[in-house]
């Protein structure tokens, strides 16, 4: 399953750096001018050129996409003119869709009369997308031409968005007409009357909902249809439709059946009396199956007359014959007995149990299911009183009386199950089960109990399951301390080596001290290293970094010296840790590595740490030939994923390119070279410097605004504490940004309030 | 909360460990005719089940769902013919005939009187699409994360499962997974004190608007190239997107954010009780450098905070989760393992020994919910919320700065570039 995780995640990786890498001949300036585009200016350039190739539609879809977002007026008849062409039709929709105002609603009806085919289609769609209440008498006029099928389809859709009395009269009216031979077509009536229903119902008007929704019930129409709009008119028509509903319980087709279900679990609090008196009257009237089906859907009616209705009901049917009804019974009662929880476990204590095995294997888990979420503290004692009657033998009924036991935590269970545990002859499910349950209870005062319960026990799993489930709950230290004993007095390899890794699961100071002692003991030396290179609590995991060293330098075995710098390795490429952290790490790494291949690994550390300073962290090993690629590919892939723009990213891709040997590297370098000159290529100015504060208290903030600054003159960010620091505390602050004129070569300094959105001038 | 509502809590979370065992084993739990016994189930009451789009993680769903006895797989649809013969000779194998359908086209699929669910796993473009459809059809339905790729589509998606009463399982396991259910157990019951934050794991945000190198277009009937893009925008085709190398792009993908806070922000919702609305407020966050940073910060309307961020983790497995309270914190992952800020904390704790990517669990609630129409716990209501809150923080991130959102009216407060980004029109001739 990881597996999976990080297959997918490759390949979205993959994804996006296939993507950054396709269109390197397309005209990035322009796409980063789109892309980056505060006006629609050069965005209404671009859709204006002729032309609709390939390479065309690429960048007039980017601009439409953008035009969506900050498109004006001004671009409309520039995407209007777009409208007509099959290929750049759904473009221009895509930003006038989302544009607002009464123009764009002008355009689109102007474009909905003249256009045909599938743009005409399209705009249709629009229509009903934007509600807009003016396109209903063009859409009927349309209609009423006996257009084809898709705009028919279409308009249907469009008059079933708008929904208003008008888009209403209109579907209704169709619906007296002869049915439409297309079966999409007719169905796209079904669902805009839908619409409108929905429509009315969300206003309040539950008279003229109703009337669509009955209208809709139409045997013309597709079943789906059908049933969406009885269940709908069965809940706008609230307690009135009892017989209605009942009749649902009883209809011979299924869909009526199971959409009277869910209409039985929504029905408003409001109209529960009534609908459960009429709905509990009619259960012994239905066949066991869908009699089991009513039960649960009546447990899930929430308000409480129904709940205090149908609480003796189930109880009563907790002896049902059926087995299907029974266990319905059993489980709606974990819901519907909380207040009455002594009376549910009475009930079930006396039931019998079943011959039949898998039946009886269903009553036993619904009983467990329902037991464990009864709340009341009367349920322990009253299940405990069970004990003395309790046939070991049925190792079924055993298994689930334990399981009860196990998921309460049922404490005062404790001597009992240490007694069953070590009890001879007994069926080994039944000592899992008892075992289990004791894991949930032991403390560390008796977790001797557990441990002689194990004591001697061939581990095929479950004595490793068993430990560590009581581990995860109980104190970490005292219990790692309860551990460590039982490591000590342990004198099998591979019991040791058991304790070790449940020592790693469960982590922490005395934990790691004894797996490190472990390491230097030829006898545990090979398991105590591995789970070092494994170890996953992060609260201690500096500390595991250093036992990692120390392997590494002090180990007179290779391997294991190997295996030490890898751990050590894997802690900052794995952990969250401060940059800073990771790069000592890297930097001690590489030293007392042997191997060239071991010092490699470093690399991959920056990799995963996306900013200016692990690129320059990484081209500080450049220098040696024999990392030198390796430094640049590391430095290069930070930057292909670094967003903000930065002279010093600039300087460190520019030695990549004049120093590194591999093709692709460079390649990928210039790549993001292109992208940063591109960026700041447009930009009037330069920042010289910034600084924030107040009077004698004053930040460099030079270099967050450096690398914030991507040509644009919006530098989103605003100039406040969160941004760069409170410098001067109980003072109102300002950023001041000097900036160069690139025309003039003069120097300007731009003072901005605190909180102010930090926007440099246009020119 | 009131001590009846932690109560229940609480009682819930019980039932539901008392059934995961079973219910990854077999559908036992449930009674016989109606609900089906371990090997004895009839045809007649099996889950007829088709598949619309399988390639990796579906085929890993699809093997799932077909170890259970009550489950006949019957039919698969998919754009690629590759892939519908792959799985057809698979299902054909298994069950011993030449049954298993075969369609390019999922109306026509659909259309089937005899299948009672799908499983969609055409990637994230085609997902609402599919579901919606699907719902029309009266098949219960479920849908591989993400839902959806706008906020307008998560909406969409919920009301037509709530128009047409399928039941509807987000594909999104977590909620059916003990360690995550204990967490999001012990951050309801109060144990950590008032909530303050909740933080899930995201991925880096950022999509492509680039297209890949065109190639040849195949003929429809090995790779139907218009149906694959079904309502996103056209480009030329190129064999890599069909491949899974869709991910990535921003007209097929909703980015880092949804693709792991599908899973992450949902947690966080369950967690906080939050199902039933989103954050009114996203804000970006920014590295020490001034560039952009990956995460994005949301506060719910009485305060509580949503951290939505890829580092910082404890380390216990991808699509981690943190839940922050007065009193403490809690935090989980797809390890299965857990961490908590105190040994007294630490005693609810209980082992599982499952991760927290397999479906088995979340693929038994489904097909229990199948047969008693009761709403799973991943349902399209709380899913498309937790999509929405998701979505809104992509749209900050996009923008690079605060925006302020309404969850009841699902719009933006005063910001005309935010609603824009609410929903993307549909390729003609698709509607939703």
């Amino acid at each position: 399953m990881k597996k999976t995780i990080f297959l997918t995640t490759l390949s979205m990786l993959f994804g996006v750096w296939m993507a950054l890498n396709a269109f390197a001949e397309i005209d990035q300036e322009l796409k980063n001018a789109i892309l980056n585009a505060t006006d629609d200016t050069v965005l209404i350039e671009t859709i204006s050129k002729p032309g609709n190739s390939p390479d065309d539609i690429f960048m007039k879809g980017l601009a439409c996409k953008r035009l969506a977002v900050i498109g004006s007026e001004k671009a409309l008849p520039a995407l209007s003119a777009m409208l007509p062409d099959a290929k750049l039709s759904h473009y221009a929709r895509y930003a006038l869709e989302a544009m607002p105002g009464e123009k764009v609603d002008a355009v689109l009806l102007q474009a909905a009369k003249e256009l045909t085919g599938m743009p005409a289609v399209g705009v249709v769609d629009t229509l009903g997308a934007r509600k807009m209440t003016a396109a209903v008498g063009l859409l009927k006029e349309k209609l009423a031409a006996n257009p084809d099928p898709v705009m028919k389809k279409a308009i249907y859709a469009a008059l079933g968005y708008i929904a208003n009395d008008e888009a209403a009269a209109i579907l209704l009216a169709e619906l007296k007409g002869t049915p439409d031979t297309n079966d999409k077509v007719w169905a796209g009536l079904a669902d805009a009357l839908l619409d409108c229903g929905e429509a009315y119902e969300a206003a309040g008007n539950l008279a003229k909902a109703m009337e669509i929704y009955d209208a809709t019930v139409h045997p013309s129409f597709p079943v789906y249809a059908q049933k969406a709009a009885a269940y709908h008119g069965l809940l706008v028509r609230k307690s009135a439709a009892c017989e209605l509903l009942l009749s649902k319980m009883f209809s011979d087709k299924e869909c009526c059946f199971t959409g009277g279900l869910k209409t039985i679990r929504e029905y408003a609090a409001e109209d529960g009396e009534a609908i459960t008196k009429a709905i509990i009257g009619a259960l012994d009237k239905l066949p066991p199956e869908r009699k089991a089906l009513v039960i649960l859907a009546l447990r899930d009616r929430t308000d409480a007359a129904s709940k205090n209705l149908f609480f003796p009901v189930a109880i009563s049917l907790t002896k049902d014959a059926n087995v299907e009804v029974q266990v319905a019974a059993i489980r709606a009662l974990g819901k519907v007995g909380a207040g009455r929880c002594g009376e549910v476990v009475d009930a079930l204590n006396t039931s019998t149990p079943r011959e039949n095995p898998e039946e009886r294997q269903a009553v036993l888990d619904a009983m467990v299911q329902t037991v464990v979420a009864l709340p009341c503290k009367v349920v322990n004692e009253k299940w405990l009183a069970r004990w003395d009657g309790l046939p070991l033998n049925e190792v079924d009924v055993a298994c689930a009386y334990f399981k009860v036991i196990e998921l309460r935590r049922i404490a005062a269970a404790g001597p009992k199950l240490v007694a069953v545990a070590n009890q001879a002859g007994l069926d080994a499910k039944v000592r899992d089960a008892a075992l289990a349950a004791l894991s949930e209870i032991v403390t560390l005062d008796n977790l001797n109990l557990l441990v002689d319960a194990l004591n001697g026990e061939k581990d095929d799993g479950k004595v490793s399951w068993i430990l560590r489930a009581a581990c995860t709950r109980l104190p970490r230290e005292d219990c790692a301390a309860e551990v460590v004993k039982m490591f000590n007095a342990a004198t099998d390899a591979e019991a040791k080596g058991k304790l070790l890794t449940l020592l790693k699961q469960i982590g922490g100071k005395t934990a790691l001290a004894c797996v490190e002692k472990a390491c230097w003991d030829d006898a545990t030396v090979d398991a105590a290293t591995q789970v070092l290179g494994t170890w996953n609590t992060p609260d201690d995991i500096l500390d595991v970094a250093a036992a990692c060293l120390k392997l590494a330098k002090e180990s007179k075995e290779e391997r294991y010296a190997v295996r030490g710098i890898r751990s050590y390795i894997r802690v900052p490429r794995q952990f969250d840790l401060p940059k800073e952290t990771k790069f000592e790490m890297c930097r001690i790494a590489f030293e007392t590595a042997k191997r060239p291949e071991d010092k490699m690994l470093i690399f991959e550390v920056f990799k995963r740490v996306i900013d200016v300073a692990s690129a320059k962290a990484a081209m500080s090993y450049a220098a040696d030939p024999a990392y030198r690629d390796a430094a640049c590919a590391a430095c290069v892939a930070v930057a292909m994923k670094f967003q903000g723009v930065s002279n010093e990213l600039k300087a460190l891709l520019n030695r990549v390119v004049a120093e590194c040997q591999d093709a692709k590297t460079v390649a990928d370098a210039k790549t993001v070279l292109n992208r940063l000159d591109a960026a700041l290529k447009d930009a009037p100015y330069e920042i010289v410097s910034a600084k924030y504060g107040a009077g004698d208290s004053w930040k460099n903030v030079t270099a967050i605004v450096v690398a914030k600054f991507t040509g644009k003159a919006d530098l989103g960010l605003v100039g406040n504490n969160q941004t760069f620091g409170d410098s001067a505390p109980g003072k109102v602050k300002t950023t001041q940004i000097v900036i160069k004129c690139k025309k003039s070569g003069q120097n300007r300094t731009l003072e901005f309030k605190e909180n102010q959105p930090l926007v440099l001038p246009a020119e | 909360m009131s001590s009846a509502k932690r109560c229940f809590k609480r009682r819930e979370f019980l039932q539901s460990m008392a059934v995961l065992g079973a219910a990854a084993a077999a559908p036992v739990v449930l009674p016989g005719k109606v609900l089906g016994f371990d090997g004895a189930v009839a045809p007649s009451e099996k889950i007829n089940l088709g598949a619309i789009g399988i390639q990796s993680r579906g085929w890993h769903d699809l093997m799932v769902f077909c170890r259970r006895n009550d489950v006949q797989f019957k039919a698969i649809c998919d754009i690629q013919k590759k892939q519908r013969v792959k799985i057809k000779d698979w299902a054909d194998e298994k069950n011993g005939d030449k049954a298993c359908g075969a369609y390019k086209d999922m109306h026509e699929m659909l259309q089937r009187d005899d299948l009672d669910a799908v499983l969609i796993a055409t990637g994230d473009r085609g997902h609402t699409m599919a579901s919606i459809t699907a719902a029309k059809y009266g098949k219960d339905v479920y849908c591989e994360k993400p839902l959806s790729l706008t906020i307008e589509e998560s909406r969409a998606l919920a009301n037509a499962v709530n128009r047409y009463g399928i039941v509807y399982q987000a594909g999104t396991q977590r909620r059916n997974i003990g360690n995550f259910m204990l967490a999001a157990e012990i951050a309801q019951s109060g144990k950590l004190g008032k909530l303050t934050e909740v933080h899930a794991n995201t991925l880096w945000p950022a999509t492509t608007q680039d297209w890949l190198p065109a190639e040849p277009e195949p003929a429809p009937d090995d790779v139907d190239w218009d149906l694959w893009l079904g309502s996103c925008p056209w480009r030329p085709y190129n064999s890599r997107y069909v491949a899974g190398g869709w991910r990535g792009h921003f007209d097929f993908h909703g980015g880092g954010i949804l693709e792991w806070g599908s899973h992450t922000v949902d947690l966080c919702q369950w967690a906080a009780e939050r199902d039933d609305t989103a954050p009114v407020k996203y804000t970006p966050q920014f590295n020490d450098d001034g560039s952009k940073g990956g995460e994005v910060y949301a506060w719910y309307a009485d305060g509580l905070k949503l951290v939505m961020r890829s580092s910082g983790w404890l380390g216990l497995g991808t699509c981690s989760a943190r839940y922050v309270g007065e009193e403490g914190w809690v935090e989980t992952g797809d390890s299965g393992r857990m961490m908590v800020s105190s040994d007294a904390l630490r005693s609810e704790l209980k082992y599982f020994g499952m991760p927290g990517t397999d479906p088995i669990t979340h693929i038994a609630e489904f097909c229990e919910c199948v047969k008693t129409r009761r709403n799973p716990a991943a349902n399209a209501n709380a899913a498309a919320q937790s999509h929405i809150a998701s979505h809104c923080a992509y749209i900050a991130w996009q923008l690079g700065r605060t925006v302020e959102f309404d969850p009841v009216k699902e719009e933006f407060l005063n910001d005309d570039d935010a609603n824009r980004m609410r929903s993307r029109a549909l390729r003609e001739p698709y509607t939703m």
